[in-house]
């Protein structure tokens, strides 16, 4: 600016060159520069109008000789000039006023002596606006820093507990403390979630000591937050989750934050009506400022200053607006990957399901390739058996009852019928679902097969029970085969009553499903093998092969059904089967058959 | 699982017994072994006990021995026990034949429903004497 002037003034030299004084002496006192000739001893020659009034009205206020601008100015003039050069410096003077001073030495052309010429200008508001300009810097700094961290913040506690640290930390928006307060899931009402700041000075300034000698950036301090949450949240968060405040109280100043989407300062005297928010906050002063996206309200975010009793200024709550914002776009993205991590979730539940399912399929096809090899064995063994089964029989008759003879043939009889009974088990079970499928009722089959077991019943001292649907629809199924698995059932259940007891059977018709329950009052399984009682082999009793059951469940399952059990220790145990309904008759292909292949 | 009908309702030709008197009954199971046990236990009944070890053997002895009864297995070294039951129902439709097998199976397969009694193996050998006696009994009586 200063050598355009000069160059403007230097270009209208020739026509000023007739410029009366008065003109000159106008202009001196109308500019609102202050400017001065001065000896190189400081001592004031000449000020014009600007700078006269600046000292005069500095006098009047009373300012101390040695702060006053004109010995300030002065001051300068004697240690400058001697350097014979121009220069540029400043003056503070009083009340926060700031100047700038230039000095331009000038050699008088009468005796050569040193004079100065200077200019001063007022420059307070400018560095005032420098001020302003930096504050806002620094406010963008923050919101970029919290910015940064909230991206990569995905849980919903972990958005809240940075959001809270930013506005209480020294580096961020320096509230004393603040509380989150979210809309609940109900959408009714506004519930404290979590809360940050100290419960009382002292803790306060423990707090804070600790905090600024660590001297971190807020970006460190945001990461950092966990810590931060740990030490100070205890008393606080519990007041924060008490609070609960029904959406339908519209005076409600956090409510009215989110109705009307901006943020402010709410003292007690404004809203005295809501003295419980304040007596539960214990304050007198806060802002709210409120959470919101696009489309729904989230909650409110409550800051203040308790502990130093700061006043709460207006580019205080514009930032925590700001900082409110960053932290909605965070809690919303934190929904979303909620929601995402449910949609995870769920398909690892079904890959869980589809494992356990080919789990199963394997099962099956190692049960069917063990029933062929069991099978081939079986008859492979059957002779060798009948051999020596046979001829400990023959001998056995012939055996004089008092020899020890006797007893071994007898152990050997024993023990190959054991041996037939195993190999007939197997038999059955690897037997091929013979095709020959018919519709049928099963209660007719559970009670042929009742009918044949009568004798052991009776002997057993069992009596029974059926209840089942006056009209059942059928079943297609294979008779002899659910017959034998009937058989199984009925015969495990014989043996779980030693001493006699109640075997009841219920049959109801459900949608595509017949169920079938058979319960006894036996003495149960023990809760460790009701896993087992289907597997091959297992069995508790030492007569029996242990695959009665397997069998059974073999049969339900090639039919397309399914076979449960639900026991416990002396209260019996009761199986549960359920058969697919026999299809219409127009379709020749019943599902249940299709599985099988 | 007995099949009861009784197939020849017609007296046919009878061939002469053996001297002793007591029905002579054939027993035809590669495994030489079972056959020394059923040899035992079936004279014991008081029978006239002959065995064959394969089909060609079975065959020949059906012709000269012409045995009241034959004990057959299915499983035989040179020959399906079944085809051998088709060709001893040739050589005579009245004498009956007792289909003896480490398998049940074969129960459903339709040749085997040319025997008169499907019996599974086993060490207990009572329901085979059992059935040994009802089916003389019948052919004594048809």
């Amino acid at each position: 600016m200063w050598p355009m002037r000069m160059a403007s003034k230097s270009e209208s030299l020739p026509d000023g060159k007739g410029m009366a004084p008065a003109i000159l002496n106008g202009l001196s006192d109308q500019i609102p520069v202050g400017f001065f000739l001065a000896g190189s001893d400081g001592e004031l020659a000449y000020v014009n109008r600007w700078l006269d009034e600046s000292i005069r009205t500095e006098r009047e206020a009373g300012a101390g000789q040695a702060s006053s601008l004109a010995h300030q100015i002065s001051e300068a003039v004697k240690r400058y000039a001697p350097a014979d050069k121009p220069l540029s410096t400043s003056i503070t003077g009083p009340r926060d006023t700031n100047f700038s001073l230039r000095i331009f030495p000038l050699r008088d052309p009468a005796d050569m002596t040193l004079k100065v010429f200077g200019l001063v200008e007022d420059v307070s508001s400018k560095i005032h606006s420098d001020s302003k300009l930096e504050r806002k810097v620094g406010e963008l700094s923050i919101l970029c820093e919290l910015g940064k961290v909230l991206t990569s913040a995905l849980k919903l506690d972990e958005v809240l507990g940075i959001v809270l640290t930013a506005v209480t930390a020294g580096q961020g928006l320096g509230f004393n403390r603040a509380f989150l307060l979210l809309v609940d899931q109900s959408g009714s009402a506004l519930e404290g979630r979590m809360a940050l700041g100290p419960s009382n000075a002292e803790e306060a300034r423990r707090i804070w000591d600790s905090l600024s000698a660590k001297d971190q950036s807020l970006e460190e301090v945001l990461r950092s937050y966990r810590s931060a949450l740990k030490k100070q949240d205890a008393q606080i968060n519990l007041t924060v989750r008490q609070l609960r405040i029904p959406l339908s109280q519209q005076a409600n100043p956090l409510v009215r934050c989110m109705l009307e989407k901006r943020a402010f300062v709410v003292t007690r005297e404004q809203a005295e009506p809501e003295h419980d928010l304040f007596r539960m906050l214990q304050t007198d002063t806060f802002a709210v400022a409120p959470l919101i996206s696009e489309s729904k309200m989230l909650g409110v975010v409550v800051a203040d200053n308790l502990i130093t009793g700061k006043l709460i200024e207006e580019e205080d709550v514009k930032l925590l607006f700001i900082c409110a914002h960053h932290a909605s776009i965070a809690i919303e993205k934190s929904g979303l990957y909620q929601e995402l991590e449910e949609k995870v979730g769920r398909l690892a539940e079904a890959n869980r399901r589809i494992a356990e399912g080919s789990r199963r399929l394997l099962r099956v096809e190692r049960l069917s390739i063990l029933g062929q090899i069991t099978s081939q064995l079986a008859h492979e063994l059957r002779n060798p058996m009948t051999v020596i089964g046979g001829f400990a029989r023959s001998l056995l008759r012939k055996a004089d009852a008092n020899q020890a003879d006797e007893e071994y043939l007898k152990i050997m009889v024993k023990e190959t019928e054991k041996m037939e009974n195993v190999l007939n088990n197997v038999l059955d079970f690897s037997k091929p679902d013979s095709a020959k499928r018919e519709m049928v009722s099963l209660i007719d089959l559970v009670e042929q097969t009742l009918e044949m077991m009568e004798p052991e019943m009776d002997s057993a001292k069992i009596s029974v029970s059926v209840f089942a649907d006056a009209k059942l629809p059928p079943v297609r199924v294979n008779p002899d085969l659910v017959r034998h698995a009937l058989l199984n059932i009925f015969r495990n259940a014989v043996w779980a009553m030693p001493n006699g007891g109640m075997l009841s059977i219920g049959a109801r018709a459900e949608t595509n499903t017949l169920r079938l329950e058979v319960k006894d009052t036996g003495f149960g399984i023990c809760s460790e093998h009701v896993d087992k009682v289907f597997d091959p082999f297992f069995t508790t009793n030492s007569e029996a092969c242990g695959l009665g059951l397997t069998i059974a469940a073999h049969i339900i399952r090639t039919h397309g059904g399914s076979i449960q059990v639900q026991s416990g220790q002396g209260t019996g145990s009761t199986f549960f089967i359920k058969l697919p309904l026999a299809e219409r008759p127009e379709e020749k292909e019943p599902p249940a058959h299709k599985q099988e292949s | 699982m007995a099949i009861n009908q009784t197939r020849w309702a017609s007296p046919g030709e009878r061939k002469p017994s053996n001297p002793s008197g007591s029905p002579t009954i054939l027993v035809v199971d590669d495994e030489q072994h079972l056959l020394k046990l059923y040899e035992k236990e079936l004279s014991e009944e008081g029978y006239l006990v002959r065995t064959a070890t394969d089909g060609e053997e079975a065959l020949r002895m059906a012709q000269s021995e012409s045995p009241d009864l034959v004990i057959l297995d299915i499983k035989l070294q040179n020959r399906d026990g079944l085809e051998v039951l088709g060709e001893l129902r040739k050589i005579s439709q009245k004498v009956p034949i007792i289909l003896n097998s480490a398998y049940s199976t074969y129960k459903s397969d339709f040749q085997s429903w040319l025997a008169d009694a499907y019996l599974v193996k086993s060490p207990n050998l009572d329901k085979l004497k059992e059935k040994i006696r009802t089916l003389l009994d019948l052919k004594k009586s048809g």
